[in-house]
């Protein structure tokens, strides 16, 4: 099983750290939210792992190895990344851009075998019938579905995701956030998403980490985490946690403030 | 079921290639057909058979029968054509690349300041007489000019990230610089220099030879082959800074080496031939209608019908006035107005 363990990262766009210390160690294939109020570091946090943004301090290990020592290229093969949103100048069709997750396989070729994965992954994501449409011709939803295929393409060990129902209606809301958590349980792939919505988070995570404060405030499973005093101490509004079909379900009271 | 479904997106995927490359083997047969049309237009009256005869018996090293017919074969028309058939291939595989590279639809030799670079450099030379390696003529200074706002982009990477927006900008200031400079140098200048300026400044085909034409082709089909291989590697950089790192690419290093690359191949281009613009922002968009944004079938596309839109640039250029019409003024003329057709009757965004 791959093991990914954050240690001691800390990290700041200025000269103060906007994380400071966090660790953490994710080694299950399951569906890790993380979430917590805008602007608290999330995005930064995944964007870490991944070599997107140098860390000033701490090491991430993929199964005891740093990923400063690994080429992008050998990182790009176990960790896939799904952005929140890009911005496409040109027109680029769905399939080409599923078909890009298979580069860091089979950089210059495309084989069959890259065109069956992207295919399984058009499939699982309900794209198939659009595969030769233009992709800003797609709403921002489906992008964001192209985008996650894309992700799934790439086959990695640690799937990484920036908001990826941000744009979606709640029904794909509930299908990818399902679909996320059953192909973690299934493919034996850690699945680690930063997700806004506390509901979507409480209904379908495995595991939950509330960023707040330059740290990990909260850190295990749904019912441990997903609680009225971490709600209040994180989001700074009150709320009330109650059962709904055996997971917690947050609902907001205006009226409460911190 | 499922594995039919599956073998119909690996069938209609493997179709869209055929497609792609059948349009681009016609493109390239159609290339041939006007170049093997083109040796035999021209003034001095030289019939088709006897065009193949001089060409065959040149390259059997036979003595001409009429030498005054072959010199105009050989060494009139047959360089211009094929230099017209490479500088437009190579202009347009530079742009391909650049427009990815930067993902801005704007980006092109010209506009990235290295045609203009190379203007000033040939106007040192033809007015001031200044030549930057002694002996090397206009050709050498053009070239170097050409480089300089990919130089300047490189200094300033190393004090802060080198973003395709800070790259084009920066170009496209050198570019007015450049521009200007040399203008300057056309109000100083006497009138048969600025006649000789004029000319390179709007491009011409005219004055190359054999030995230009050899290191022209040699540069461009390496440059060529290596954007061919990055291709893939150029579809995903296109895709977003962010994504394109997490799928393996070292995307501020690579995009300044393979920006560098193109800015030699373009600046070899553009130092023999003087400044011939709209080959290289025209093809891609022409060639991206047609095969969609895939670089692996773009760049060649893109290069053939560049090579074709210069062709005719410059058997228009030979055959419509006996004064000199050079090949630049050519291309914008009949390239700006296919350019605005296919724009108006795409109905597809091809950029947005």
């Amino acid at each position: 099983m791959t093991r990914l363990e954050v240690s001691g990262l800390t990290f700041g766009y200025g000269s103060e750290p906007l994380l400071e210390d966090v660790s953490f160690t994710l080694d299950r294939p399951e569906l890790v939210c993380v979430i917590g109020p805008n602007g608290v570091g999330k995005t930064t946090l995944v964007k870490c792992m991944n070599k997107i943004l140098k860390p000033w301090s701490g090491s991430i290990l993929l199964d005891g190895e740093d990923v400063r020592s690994m080429s992008l290229m050998g990182l790009a093969r176990r960790m896939a990344f799904v952005p929140n949103r890009i911005d496409s100048v040109f027109r680029t069709t769905v399939a080409e851009m599923v078909l890009m997750g298979r580069f860091p396989h089979s950089e210059w070729a495309t084989s069959d075998h890259d065109l069956d994965v992207a295919e399984e992954a058009l499939e699982a994501t309900g794209l198939e019938g659009l595969s030769h449409r233009d992709i800003n011709e797609l709403s921002s939803g489906q992008m964001q579905k192209v985008l996650i295929a894309r992700g799934l393409a790439q086959e990695p060990d640690v799937l990484i995701l920036d908001e990826p129902t941000s744009n979606l209606d709640v029904k794909h809301q509930m299908e990818v956030m399902g679909f996320l958590r059953e192909y973690a349980a299934s493919r034996g792939v850690i699945v680690l998403m930063v997700c806004h919505d506390l509901n979507l988070t409480a209904a379908f995570a495995d595991r939950v980490l509330i960023v707040h404060d330059k740290g990990i405030a909260a850190d295990g499973k749904v019912w441990d985490v997903m609680t009225e005093e971490n709600i209040m101490r994180a989001y700074g509004v009150g709320s009330r946690v109650i059962d709904a079909d055996g997971r917690p379900h947050v609902i907001l009271l205006p009226e409460v403030r911190g | 079921m499922v594995e039919d479904g599956r073998s119909e997106f690996r069938r209609s995927y493997h179709r869209m290639v055929a497609r792609r490359v059948l349009f681009i083997l016609g493109c390239a047969v159609l290339c041939l057909l006007v170049m093997a049309y083109a040796v035999t237009l021209g003034p001095y009256p030289v019939s088709m058979s006897e065009v193949y005869g001089i060409i065959w018996d040149a390259i059997i090293n036979m003595p001409y029968d009429d030498a005054d017919a072959a010199h105009v074969v050989i060494d009139l028309r047959l360089p211009r054509i094929l230099g017209a058939i490479v500088c437009g291939f190579a202009l347009a595989v530079c742009g391909t690349a650049m427009q990815s590279l930067l993902k801005n639809p704007l980006a092109d030799p010209y506009t990235m300041g290295i045609s203009s670079g190379a203007g000033f450099g040939a106007a040192l030379a033809f007015i001031a007489g200044i030549e930057l390696v002694f002996g090397g003529g206009v050709v050498l200074n053009a070239f170097i000019f050409a480089m300089i706002p990919t130089i300047i982009i490189l200094f300033m990477s190393r004090f802060r990230r080198a973003t395709p927006t800070m790259m084009i900008l920066c170009g496209t200031s050198l570019m007015y610089l450049f521009n200007a400079l040399t203008q300057l140098f056309m109000i100083v200048a006497d009138p048969d220099d600025l006649s000789t300026v004029y000319k390179w400044m709007v491009g011409t085909l005219e004055d190359i030879g054999y030995g230009d034409l050899l290191i022209i082709v040699v540069v461009a089909a390496a440059g060529s082959v290596i954007v061919q291989v990055l291709a893939n590697r150029l579809n995903v950089m296109g895709s977003g800074d962010e994504g394109a790192k997490t799928l393996g690419i070292n995307i501020d290093t690579e995009r300044l080496l393979i920006l560098i690359l193109i800015t030699v191949v373009a600046a070899t281009v553009v130092s023999f031939t003087g400044i011939i613009g709209f080959v290289g922002l025209v093809a891609p968009h022409v060639a991206r209608i047609i095969v969609g944004s895939d670089n692996k079938y773009l760049v060649p596309a893109a290069g053939i019908f560049g090579a074709l839109l210069l062709l005719l640039a410059d058997i228009a250029s030979r055959l419509l006035t006996d004064m000199i019409l050079p090949v630049g003024v050519v291309t914008a003329c009949i390239g700006g107005p296919i350019f605005m057709y296919l724009i108006l009757r795409s109905s597809k965004e091809a950029w947005t």
